[in-house]
Protein backbone atom coordinates (compact mmCIF):
# COMPACT_ATOMS: atom_id res chain seq x y z
CA UNK A 1 0.00 0.00 0.00
CA UNK A 2 1.26 3.36 -1.12
CA UNK A 3 1.64 6.08 1.41
CA UNK A 4 1.92 9.78 0.73
CA UNK A 5 3.89 11.79 3.43
CA UNK A 6 3.48 15.58 2.78
CA UNK A 7 6.23 17.43 4.22
CA UNK A 8 4.17 21.10 5.71
CA UNK A 9 7.09 23.41 7.21
CA UNK A 10 7.53 26.95 8.29
CA UNK A 11 9.31 28.76 5.18
CA UNK A 12 10.74 31.42 7.69
CA UNK A 13 12.21 29.09 10.49
CA UNK A 14 13.44 26.76 7.39
CA UNK A 15 14.79 30.42 5.74
CA UNK A 16 16.67 30.87 9.36
CA UNK A 17 18.76 28.16 9.35
CA UNK A 18 22.30 28.62 8.89
CA UNK A 19 23.22 27.24 5.29
CA UNK A 20 25.74 24.45 6.47
CA UNK A 21 22.40 23.37 8.73
CA UNK A 22 20.19 23.37 5.66
CA UNK A 23 23.03 21.48 3.81
CA UNK A 24 23.18 18.97 6.16
CA UNK A 25 19.10 18.54 6.66
CA UNK A 26 19.39 18.34 2.75
CA UNK A 27 21.80 15.31 2.96
CA UNK A 28 19.47 13.92 5.57
CA UNK A 29 16.85 13.63 3.61
CA UNK A 30 19.08 12.08 0.54
CA UNK A 31 20.07 9.65 3.23
CA UNK A 32 16.77 8.61 3.78
CA UNK A 33 15.25 8.41 0.08
CA UNK A 34 18.44 6.33 -0.92
CA UNK A 35 17.79 3.71 2.08
CA UNK A 36 14.11 3.76 0.81
CA UNK A 37 15.32 3.02 -2.54
CA UNK A 38 17.44 0.29 -1.50
CA UNK A 39 14.19 -1.28 0.64
CA UNK A 40 12.41 -1.28 -3.05
CA UNK A 41 9.68 0.80 -0.76
CA UNK A 42 10.14 4.43 -2.72
CA UNK A 43 7.97 5.72 -5.07
CA UNK A 44 8.15 8.94 -5.38
CA UNK A 45 9.47 12.14 -3.54
CA UNK A 46 10.25 15.97 -3.95
CA UNK A 47 10.92 19.48 -2.65
CA UNK A 48 8.83 21.66 -3.79
CA UNK A 49 9.52 25.60 -4.91
CA UNK A 50 8.68 28.12 -2.05
CA UNK A 51 5.06 28.48 -2.43
CA UNK A 52 4.91 32.45 -3.60
CA UNK A 53 6.69 30.74 -7.02
CA UNK A 54 3.25 29.13 -7.79
CA UNK A 55 -0.06 29.64 -8.25
CA UNK A 56 -3.69 28.29 -7.29
CA UNK A 57 -6.92 27.82 -9.56
CA UNK A 58 -10.23 27.39 -9.18
CA UNK A 59 -13.32 27.49 -10.88
CA UNK A 60 -16.23 29.78 -10.32
CA UNK A 61 -19.52 30.33 -11.91
CA UNK A 62 -17.59 28.57 -14.83
CA UNK A 63 -14.95 31.74 -15.01
CA UNK A 64 -11.01 30.36 -13.93
CA UNK A 65 -10.02 32.21 -11.15
CA UNK A 66 -6.12 32.25 -10.52
CA UNK A 67 -4.40 33.46 -7.94
CA UNK A 68 -0.65 34.26 -7.06
CA UNK A 69 0.54 32.19 -4.40
CA UNK A 70 -0.81 29.55 -2.03
CA UNK A 71 -4.38 29.58 -1.58
CA UNK A 72 -4.49 29.70 2.30
CA UNK A 73 -3.00 31.77 4.46
CA UNK A 74 -1.34 29.40 6.93
CA UNK A 75 2.01 29.51 8.24
CA UNK A 76 2.75 25.72 7.45
CA UNK A 77 2.61 25.17 3.81
CA UNK A 78 3.45 22.10 1.60
CA UNK A 79 7.72 21.75 0.64
CA UNK A 80 7.72 18.26 -0.69
CA UNK A 81 6.41 15.04 -0.42
CA UNK A 82 7.28 11.21 -0.25
CA UNK A 83 5.54 8.44 -1.46
CA UNK A 84 6.56 4.94 -0.04
CA UNK A 85 5.47 1.49 -0.13
CA UNK A 86 4.47 0.61 3.75
CA UNK A 87 2.33 -2.58 4.96
CA UNK A 88 0.02 0.00 7.34
CA UNK A 89 0.10 3.60 9.16
CA UNK A 90 2.31 1.93 11.73
CA UNK A 91 5.12 1.35 9.10
CA UNK A 92 4.37 4.67 7.10
CA UNK A 93 4.15 7.13 10.45
CA UNK A 94 7.58 5.56 11.90
CA UNK A 95 9.52 6.31 8.52
CA UNK A 96 7.54 9.58 8.41
CA UNK A 97 9.20 10.46 11.61
CA UNK A 98 12.82 9.54 10.09
CA UNK A 99 11.87 12.36 7.70
CA UNK A 100 14.33 15.17 8.94
CA UNK A 101 11.91 18.26 8.59
CA UNK A 102 9.34 16.47 11.16
CA UNK A 103 12.40 18.05 13.61
CA UNK A 104 10.42 21.62 12.56
CA UNK A 105 7.10 20.94 10.60
CA UNK A 106 4.42 18.30 10.29
CA UNK A 107 4.57 15.07 7.88
CA UNK A 108 1.19 14.55 7.22
CA UNK A 109 0.47 11.07 6.52
CA UNK A 110 -2.22 9.40 3.92
CA UNK A 111 -2.60 6.80 2.45
CA UNK A 112 -3.33 6.92 -1.36
CA UNK A 113 -6.57 5.32 -2.81
CA UNK B 1 -47.05 -32.21 32.05
CA UNK B 2 -46.63 -29.04 33.94
CA UNK B 3 -43.62 -29.41 35.54
CA UNK B 4 -42.15 -31.04 32.42
CA UNK B 5 -42.93 -27.87 30.98
CA UNK B 6 -41.73 -26.01 34.04
CA UNK B 7 -38.59 -27.92 33.86
CA UNK B 8 -37.44 -26.95 30.33
CA UNK B 9 -38.87 -23.69 30.36
CA UNK B 10 -36.22 -23.26 33.29
CA UNK B 11 -33.93 -25.23 30.95
CA UNK B 12 -34.24 -22.80 28.21
CA UNK B 13 -34.06 -19.99 30.30
CA UNK B 14 -30.94 -21.68 32.09
CA UNK B 15 -29.47 -21.90 28.33
CA UNK B 16 -30.07 -18.21 27.78
CA UNK B 17 -27.88 -17.03 30.61
CA UNK B 18 -25.44 -19.28 29.57
CA UNK B 19 -24.94 -18.19 26.62
CA UNK B 20 -25.63 -14.93 27.92
CA UNK B 21 -22.26 -15.39 30.18
CA UNK B 22 -20.47 -17.22 27.66
CA UNK B 23 -20.82 -13.72 25.48
CA UNK B 24 -19.81 -11.64 28.59
CA UNK B 25 -16.63 -13.66 29.58
CA UNK B 26 -15.27 -14.79 25.65
CA UNK B 27 -17.32 -11.91 22.80
CA UNK B 28 -13.44 -10.00 23.38
CA UNK B 29 -11.51 -13.12 22.87
CA UNK B 30 -13.51 -14.63 19.55
CA UNK B 31 -13.74 -11.06 18.28
CA UNK B 32 -10.13 -10.88 18.60
CA UNK B 33 -9.74 -13.98 17.20
CA UNK B 34 -11.71 -13.31 14.35
CA UNK B 35 -10.31 -10.03 13.31
CA UNK B 36 -7.31 -11.53 13.53
CA UNK B 37 -7.72 -14.39 10.71
CA UNK B 38 -10.09 -12.04 8.69
CA UNK B 39 -9.05 -8.28 9.08
CA UNK B 40 -12.37 -7.22 9.12
CA UNK B 41 -14.23 -5.74 11.76
CA UNK B 42 -17.46 -6.21 9.94
CA UNK B 43 -17.61 -9.80 8.82
CA UNK B 44 -16.20 -10.40 12.61
CA UNK B 45 -18.81 -8.55 14.56
CA UNK B 46 -21.93 -10.40 12.19
CA UNK B 47 -20.35 -13.30 12.45
CA UNK B 48 -19.88 -13.69 16.54
CA UNK B 49 -23.68 -12.28 16.35
CA UNK B 50 -24.91 -15.04 14.26
CA UNK B 51 -23.12 -17.44 16.20
CA UNK B 52 -24.47 -16.61 19.52
CA UNK B 53 -28.01 -16.48 18.04
CA UNK B 54 -27.29 -20.20 17.08
CA UNK B 55 -25.78 -21.51 20.22
CA UNK B 56 -29.04 -20.51 21.67
CA UNK B 57 -30.72 -22.55 19.59
CA UNK B 58 -28.09 -25.52 19.24
CA UNK B 59 -26.99 -25.77 23.01
CA UNK B 60 -30.97 -26.05 24.44
CA UNK B 61 -30.60 -29.59 21.70
CA UNK B 62 -27.42 -30.66 21.86
CA UNK B 63 -26.68 -29.04 24.99
CA UNK B 64 -23.61 -26.50 25.71
CA UNK B 65 -20.19 -27.45 24.88
CA UNK B 66 -17.31 -28.11 26.89
CA UNK B 67 -15.59 -24.97 25.79
CA UNK B 68 -18.32 -22.78 24.60
CA UNK B 69 -16.11 -19.86 23.35
CA UNK B 70 -14.10 -22.29 21.34
CA UNK B 71 -17.10 -23.37 19.76
CA UNK B 72 -18.96 -20.02 19.41
CA UNK B 73 -15.08 -19.10 17.33
CA UNK B 74 -15.40 -22.36 15.28
CA UNK B 75 -19.31 -21.43 14.42
CA UNK B 76 -18.18 -17.80 13.27
CA UNK B 77 -15.18 -18.85 11.15
CA UNK B 78 -18.39 -21.00 9.39
CA UNK B 79 -20.45 -18.47 8.93
CA UNK B 80 -17.56 -16.10 7.94
CA UNK B 81 -16.61 -18.60 4.83
CA UNK B 82 -20.18 -18.90 4.19
CA UNK B 83 -20.30 -15.14 3.54
CA UNK B 84 -17.44 -14.96 1.93
CA UNK B 85 -18.50 -17.48 -0.77
CA UNK B 86 -22.03 -15.99 -1.27
CA UNK B 87 -20.40 -12.54 -1.97
CA UNK B 88 -17.38 -13.90 -3.44
CA UNK B 89 -15.42 -11.29 -1.88
CA UNK B 90 -11.82 -12.56 -1.93
CA UNK B 91 -11.26 -15.51 -3.30
CA UNK B 92 -7.59 -15.54 -1.92
CA UNK B 93 -9.12 -15.21 1.67
CA UNK B 94 -11.79 -18.63 0.72
CA UNK B 95 -8.43 -20.28 0.27
CA UNK B 96 -6.70 -19.73 3.32
CA UNK B 97 -9.86 -20.78 5.03
CA UNK B 98 -10.58 -23.75 3.19
CA UNK B 99 -7.46 -25.17 4.38
CA UNK B 100 -8.32 -25.31 8.39
CA UNK B 101 -12.08 -25.37 9.21
CA UNK B 102 -14.15 -28.35 7.50
CA UNK B 103 -17.25 -26.75 5.90
CA UNK B 104 -19.47 -29.57 5.74
CA UNK B 105 -21.56 -28.94 9.30
CA UNK B 106 -23.06 -25.84 9.93
CA UNK B 107 -21.93 -26.47 13.57
CA UNK B 108 -18.71 -28.04 14.85
CA UNK B 109 -19.32 -31.35 16.75
CA UNK B 110 -17.92 -32.00 20.17
CA UNK B 111 -14.84 -33.53 18.68
CA UNK B 112 -13.48 -30.72 15.92
CA UNK B 113 -14.18 -27.48 18.29
CA UNK B 114 -11.02 -26.79 19.87
CA UNK B 115 -10.30 -26.42 23.24
CA UNK B 116 -8.84 -23.41 23.25
CA UNK B 117 -9.35 -19.49 21.29
CA UNK B 118 -6.12 -18.27 20.59
CA UNK B 119 -5.93 -15.03 22.58
CA UNK B 120 -5.42 -11.68 19.99
CA UNK B 121 -7.26 -9.41 22.31
CA UNK B 122 -3.56 -7.33 23.12
CA UNK B 123 -3.56 -6.60 19.17
CA UNK B 124 -7.47 -5.75 19.50
CA UNK B 125 -7.19 -3.30 22.32
CA UNK B 126 -4.07 -1.26 20.23
CA UNK B 127 -6.11 -1.05 17.09
CA UNK B 128 -8.76 0.16 18.67
CA UNK B 129 -6.94 2.91 21.18
CA UNK B 130 -4.59 3.82 18.21
CA UNK B 131 -3.37 7.07 18.56
CA UNK B 132 -4.91 7.83 14.88
CA UNK B 133 -8.40 7.37 16.02
CA UNK B 134 -10.16 10.26 17.82
CA UNK B 135 -10.75 9.34 21.58
CA UNK B 136 -14.40 9.21 21.61
CA UNK B 137 -13.79 6.92 18.66
CA UNK B 138 -11.39 4.95 20.49
CA UNK B 139 -13.73 4.58 24.03
CA UNK B 140 -16.65 3.46 21.58
CA UNK B 141 -14.71 1.11 19.90
CA UNK B 142 -13.01 -0.50 23.09
CA UNK B 143 -16.34 -0.99 24.73
CA UNK B 144 -17.98 -2.53 21.69
CA UNK B 145 -14.60 -4.89 20.24
CA UNK B 146 -12.79 -5.70 23.82
CA UNK B 147 -16.06 -4.89 26.21
CA UNK B 148 -18.74 -6.89 23.92
CA UNK B 149 -21.27 -3.68 24.78
CA UNK B 150 -24.36 -3.32 22.23
CA UNK B 151 -24.50 -0.28 20.33
CA UNK B 152 -27.31 1.14 22.18
CA UNK B 153 -25.44 0.31 25.39
CA UNK B 154 -22.54 2.31 24.75
CA UNK B 155 -25.19 5.12 23.73
CA UNK B 156 -27.05 5.16 26.55
CA UNK B 157 -23.85 5.16 28.68
CA UNK B 158 -22.64 8.05 26.91
CA UNK B 159 -26.14 10.03 26.62
CA UNK B 160 -26.43 9.89 23.16
CA UNK B 161 -28.77 9.29 20.72
CA UNK B 162 -28.05 5.38 18.99
CA UNK B 163 -28.11 6.47 15.07
CA UNK B 164 -25.21 9.01 16.46
CA UNK B 165 -23.02 6.50 18.14
CA UNK B 166 -23.71 3.64 15.43
CA UNK B 167 -22.38 6.12 12.91
CA UNK B 168 -19.51 6.78 15.36
CA UNK B 169 -18.40 3.78 15.15
CA UNK B 170 -18.90 3.00 11.60
CA UNK B 171 -16.25 5.26 10.68
CA UNK B 172 -14.18 4.13 13.20
CA UNK B 173 -14.20 1.24 11.29
CA UNK B 174 -13.78 2.76 7.81
CA UNK B 175 -10.72 4.71 9.35
CA UNK B 176 -9.22 1.50 10.58
CA UNK B 177 -9.64 -0.44 6.82
CA UNK B 178 -8.35 3.16 4.60
CA UNK B 179 -5.82 4.29 7.17
CA UNK B 180 -4.32 0.63 7.16
CA UNK B 181 -4.63 1.05 11.12
CA UNK B 182 -2.94 -2.41 11.76
CA UNK B 183 -3.77 -5.11 13.50
CA UNK B 184 -0.65 -5.98 15.78
CA UNK B 185 1.13 -5.08 18.91
CA UNK B 186 3.21 -1.87 18.40
CA UNK B 187 6.75 -1.85 17.78
CA UNK B 188 9.03 -1.50 20.65
CA UNK B 189 9.67 1.61 20.76
CA UNK B 190 5.85 2.72 20.09
CA UNK B 191 5.17 0.60 23.20
CA UNK B 192 5.59 3.51 26.05
CA UNK B 193 3.39 5.84 24.38
CA UNK B 194 1.02 3.46 22.86
CA UNK B 195 0.32 1.74 26.27
CA UNK B 196 -0.17 5.04 27.80
CA UNK B 197 -3.05 5.54 25.09
CA UNK B 198 -4.51 2.30 26.03
CA UNK B 199 -4.38 3.02 29.82
CA UNK B 200 -6.03 6.57 29.22
CA UNK B 201 -8.98 5.10 27.41
CA UNK B 202 -9.74 2.50 30.00
CA UNK B 203 -9.39 5.59 32.69
CA UNK B 204 -12.15 7.62 31.02
CA UNK B 205 -14.32 4.91 30.30
CA UNK B 206 -13.83 4.49 34.16
CA UNK B 207 -14.37 7.98 34.78
CA UNK B 208 -17.58 8.46 32.63
CA UNK B 209 -19.25 6.08 34.64
CA UNK B 210 -17.26 6.94 38.19
CA UNK B 211 -17.91 10.87 37.69
CA UNK B 212 -20.03 11.46 34.81
CA UNK B 213 -19.70 15.03 33.45
CA UNK B 214 -23.05 14.90 32.59
CA UNK B 215 -26.52 15.07 33.66
CA UNK B 216 -27.60 14.06 37.17
CA UNK B 217 -26.40 10.64 37.72
CA UNK B 218 -22.98 10.61 39.79
CA UNK B 219 -22.08 7.04 38.90
CA UNK B 220 -23.32 5.28 36.01
CA UNK B 221 -22.12 2.35 37.31
CA UNK B 222 -21.47 0.10 34.49
CA UNK B 223 -19.63 2.28 33.01
CA UNK B 224 -16.86 2.45 36.04
CA UNK B 225 -18.01 -1.37 36.11
CA UNK B 226 -16.83 -1.96 32.65
CA UNK B 227 -13.41 -0.18 32.91
CA UNK B 228 -12.70 -2.37 35.70
CA UNK B 229 -13.32 -5.15 33.59
CA UNK B 230 -11.14 -3.30 30.90
CA UNK B 231 -8.58 -3.19 33.28
CA UNK B 232 -8.28 -6.55 34.49
CA UNK B 233 -7.65 -7.77 31.00
CA UNK B 234 -4.83 -5.73 30.10
CA UNK B 235 -3.47 -6.66 33.59
CA UNK B 236 -3.76 -10.22 32.46
CA UNK B 237 -2.25 -9.17 28.91
CA UNK B 238 0.39 -7.05 30.11
CA UNK B 239 1.13 -8.44 33.75
CA UNK B 240 4.94 -6.90 33.81
CA UNK B 241 3.32 -3.26 32.91
CA UNK B 242 3.67 -1.89 36.03
CA UNK B 243 1.38 1.51 35.07
CA UNK B 244 -1.89 -0.83 33.96
CA UNK B 245 -1.45 -2.53 37.39
CA UNK B 246 -1.32 0.79 39.08
CA UNK B 247 -4.46 1.91 36.75
CA UNK B 248 -6.31 -0.77 38.06
CA UNK B 249 -5.66 -0.44 41.75
CA UNK B 250 -6.55 3.32 41.19
CA UNK B 251 -9.90 2.23 39.56
CA UNK B 252 -10.81 -0.48 42.55
CA UNK B 253 -9.62 1.95 45.45
CA UNK B 254 -11.76 4.90 43.96
CA UNK B 255 -14.72 2.56 43.03
CA UNK B 256 -14.73 0.78 47.42
CA UNK B 257 -16.12 3.92 48.42
CA UNK B 258 -19.19 4.25 46.10
CA UNK B 259 -21.92 3.24 48.15
CA UNK B 260 -20.66 6.34 50.38
CA UNK B 261 -20.19 8.60 47.64
CA UNK B 262 -23.71 9.21 46.79
CA UNK B 263 -26.49 9.75 49.43
CA UNK B 264 -30.68 9.05 49.56
CA UNK B 265 -31.26 11.82 47.27
CA UNK B 266 -28.97 11.38 44.76
CA UNK B 267 -26.58 14.00 46.21
CA UNK B 268 -22.69 13.70 46.56
CA UNK B 269 -21.34 12.79 49.72
CA UNK B 270 -17.56 14.40 50.24
CA UNK B 271 -14.43 11.71 51.14
CA UNK B 272 -14.67 14.08 54.56
CA UNK B 273 -18.72 13.06 55.35
CA UNK B 274 -18.70 9.41 53.99
CA UNK B 275 -19.84 6.62 56.15
CA UNK B 276 -17.12 4.67 56.01
CA UNK B 277 -18.36 0.91 57.64
CA UNK B 278 -19.92 1.55 53.29
CA UNK B 279 -16.34 1.24 51.93
CA UNK B 280 -15.89 -1.89 50.18
CA UNK B 281 -12.74 -3.51 52.03
CA UNK B 282 -11.95 -6.51 49.93
CA UNK B 283 -11.56 -4.07 46.99
CA UNK B 284 -9.42 -1.98 48.73
CA UNK B 285 -7.61 -5.21 50.01
CA UNK B 286 -7.21 -6.03 46.41
CA UNK B 287 -5.98 -2.53 45.00
CA UNK B 288 -3.84 -2.02 47.66
CA UNK B 289 -2.01 -5.62 47.43
CA UNK B 290 -2.33 -4.68 43.42
CA UNK B 291 -0.36 -1.21 43.85
CA UNK B 292 2.14 -3.08 46.29
CA UNK B 293 3.03 -5.58 43.04
CA UNK B 294 3.24 -2.75 40.59
CA UNK B 295 5.69 -0.72 43.50
CA UNK B 296 7.94 -3.57 43.37
CA UNK B 297 8.52 -3.16 39.90
CA UNK B 298 10.87 0.05 40.95
CA UNK B 299 8.98 2.15 37.88
CA UNK B 300 6.25 4.56 39.31
CA UNK B 301 4.37 6.40 36.91
CA UNK B 302 1.52 9.16 37.25
CA UNK B 303 -1.32 6.08 37.71
CA UNK B 304 0.62 4.14 40.42
CA UNK B 305 1.12 7.66 42.29
CA UNK B 306 -2.86 8.26 42.03
CA UNK B 307 -3.23 4.66 43.30
CA UNK B 308 -1.58 5.61 46.42
CA UNK B 309 -2.92 9.10 46.96
CA UNK B 310 -6.28 6.73 46.75
CA UNK B 311 -4.99 3.91 49.00
CA UNK B 312 -4.29 6.78 51.39
CA UNK B 313 -7.44 7.77 52.09
CA UNK B 314 -8.72 4.50 51.82
CA UNK B 315 -6.72 3.74 54.99
CA UNK B 316 -7.55 6.22 57.01
CA UNK B 317 -10.67 4.44 59.79
CA UNK B 318 -11.97 8.10 59.91
CA UNK B 319 -11.53 11.67 57.93
CA UNK B 320 -9.35 13.07 60.52
CA UNK B 321 -6.53 10.38 60.31
CA UNK B 322 -5.52 11.00 57.07
CA UNK B 323 -2.12 11.13 55.83
CA UNK B 324 -2.61 14.17 54.33
CA UNK B 325 1.37 14.85 54.63
CA UNK B 326 2.48 12.05 52.76
CA UNK B 327 -0.39 13.01 50.13
CA UNK B 328 1.04 16.06 49.72
CA UNK B 329 4.30 14.34 48.80
CA UNK B 330 2.55 12.28 46.55
CA UNK B 331 1.09 15.49 44.57
CA UNK B 332 3.84 16.82 44.17
CA UNK B 333 5.85 13.61 42.46
CA UNK B 334 2.39 13.69 40.42
CA UNK B 335 3.16 17.76 39.76
CA UNK B 336 6.41 16.59 38.84
CA UNK B 337 5.42 13.60 35.85
CA UNK B 338 2.42 15.70 34.92
CA UNK B 339 2.72 19.33 35.40
CA UNK B 340 -0.80 20.58 35.15
CA UNK B 341 -2.93 23.02 37.19
CA UNK B 342 -5.22 20.79 37.95
CA UNK B 343 -2.46 18.44 39.59
CA UNK B 344 -1.61 21.51 41.07
CA UNK B 345 -4.80 22.16 42.33
CA UNK B 346 -5.06 19.26 44.10
CA UNK B 347 -1.74 19.29 45.48
CA UNK B 348 -2.83 22.54 46.82
CA UNK B 349 -5.88 21.18 48.52
CA UNK B 350 -3.45 18.29 50.30
CA UNK B 351 -1.32 20.98 51.47
CA UNK B 352 -3.52 22.95 53.24
CA UNK B 353 -4.74 20.03 54.69
CA UNK B 354 -1.70 19.15 56.06
CA UNK B 355 -0.54 22.40 56.93
CA UNK B 356 -2.85 25.62 57.29
CA UNK B 357 -5.97 26.35 54.75
CA UNK B 358 -3.81 29.88 54.00
CA UNK B 359 -0.37 28.02 52.54
CA UNK B 360 -3.23 25.90 49.99
CA UNK B 361 -5.57 29.50 49.68
CA UNK B 362 -1.80 30.77 48.41
CA UNK B 363 -1.70 28.29 45.93
CA UNK B 364 -4.97 28.33 44.63
CA UNK B 365 -4.66 32.27 44.42
CA UNK B 366 -1.73 31.71 41.67
CA UNK B 367 -3.09 28.53 39.96
CA UNK B 368 -6.08 30.96 39.10
CA UNK B 369 -3.33 33.92 38.42
CA UNK B 370 -2.45 31.61 35.86
CA UNK B 371 -5.41 31.93 34.14
CA UNK B 372 -6.77 27.85 32.20
CA UNK B 373 -8.72 27.09 35.10
CA UNK B 374 -10.55 30.18 35.63
CA UNK B 375 -13.65 28.61 34.63
CA UNK B 376 -12.94 24.93 36.30
CA UNK B 377 -15.65 25.09 39.08
CA UNK B 378 -13.13 22.54 41.20
CA UNK B 379 -10.71 25.57 41.17
CA UNK B 380 -13.59 27.75 43.23
CA UNK B 381 -15.12 24.72 44.48
CA UNK B 382 -11.55 24.08 46.20
CA UNK B 383 -10.99 27.79 47.52
CA UNK B 384 -14.46 27.98 48.97
CA UNK B 385 -14.27 24.85 51.21
CA UNK B 386 -10.49 26.23 52.11
CA UNK B 387 -12.05 29.54 53.12
CA UNK B 388 -14.97 28.03 54.54
CA UNK B 389 -12.24 25.68 57.12
CA UNK B 390 -10.67 29.06 57.98
CA UNK B 391 -14.48 30.34 58.95
CA UNK B 392 -14.11 33.03 56.23
CA UNK B 393 -17.71 33.25 55.82
CA UNK B 394 -18.39 35.65 53.34
CA UNK B 395 -15.63 35.15 50.69
CA UNK B 396 -16.49 31.33 50.86
CA UNK B 397 -20.03 31.90 49.89
CA UNK B 398 -18.69 34.23 46.72
CA UNK B 399 -16.49 31.70 45.95
CA UNK B 400 -19.04 28.67 46.14
CA UNK B 401 -21.20 31.05 43.91
CA UNK B 402 -18.08 31.14 41.15
CA UNK B 403 -18.11 27.29 41.55
CA UNK B 404 -21.65 27.23 40.66
CA UNK B 405 -21.60 29.17 37.75
CA UNK B 406 -19.33 26.52 36.48
CA UNK B 407 -20.69 23.62 37.56
CA UNK B 408 -22.30 20.71 34.99
CA UNK B 409 -22.80 17.91 37.23
CA UNK B 410 -26.16 18.00 38.95
CA UNK B 411 -25.33 16.18 42.12
CA UNK B 412 -21.82 18.45 42.77
CA UNK B 413 -24.41 21.12 42.27
CA UNK B 414 -26.61 19.90 44.77
CA UNK B 415 -23.08 19.76 47.24
CA UNK B 416 -22.38 23.25 46.31
CA UNK B 417 -25.62 24.92 46.72
CA UNK B 418 -25.86 23.01 50.68
CA UNK B 419 -22.38 24.56 51.55
CA UNK B 420 -23.78 27.98 50.08
CA UNK B 421 -26.45 28.09 52.28
CA UNK B 422 -24.34 26.74 55.09
CA UNK B 423 -21.94 29.38 55.20
CA UNK B 424 -24.38 32.01 54.00
CA UNK B 425 -26.70 31.49 57.24
CA UNK B 426 -23.49 31.19 59.35
CA UNK B 427 -22.28 34.83 57.98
Amino acid sequence: MQFMMLIHTDQERWNRLAPEQQEQHTQHHRNLAQELIQQGRWVDGGRLHSPASGASVRIDNGRVIRVDGPYAETKELVGGYYIVECADLDEACAIAARIPTAAFGTIEVRPLM
Amino acid sequence: MGEMHRCIEQGMSNIGSIVEQTFRRESGRVMAALVAQFSDFDLAEDAMQEAFAIALERWRIAGVPDVPGAWILTTAKRKVLDRLRRDAVSARALGTLEADTDTSANEPTEEEAPSMIPDERLKLIFTCCHPALASDARIALTLRMLGGLSTPEIARAFLMPVPAMAQRLVRAKRKIRDARIPFRVPFDRDLPERIEAVLAVIYLIFNEGYASSQGDTLVRSELAAEGIRLGRIVCELMPREPEALGLLALMLLHDARRLARIGGGGELIVLEEQDRSLWDMEMIAEGTGLLEEAMEMQAPGPYQIQGAIAALHDAAPRAEETDWEQIALLYAELLRLNPTPVVALNRAVAVAMATTPADGLRMIDSIEAEGSLNRYHLLHAARADLLRRAGHHVPAAAAYMRALEFVSNGAERQYLARRLAEVTSRS
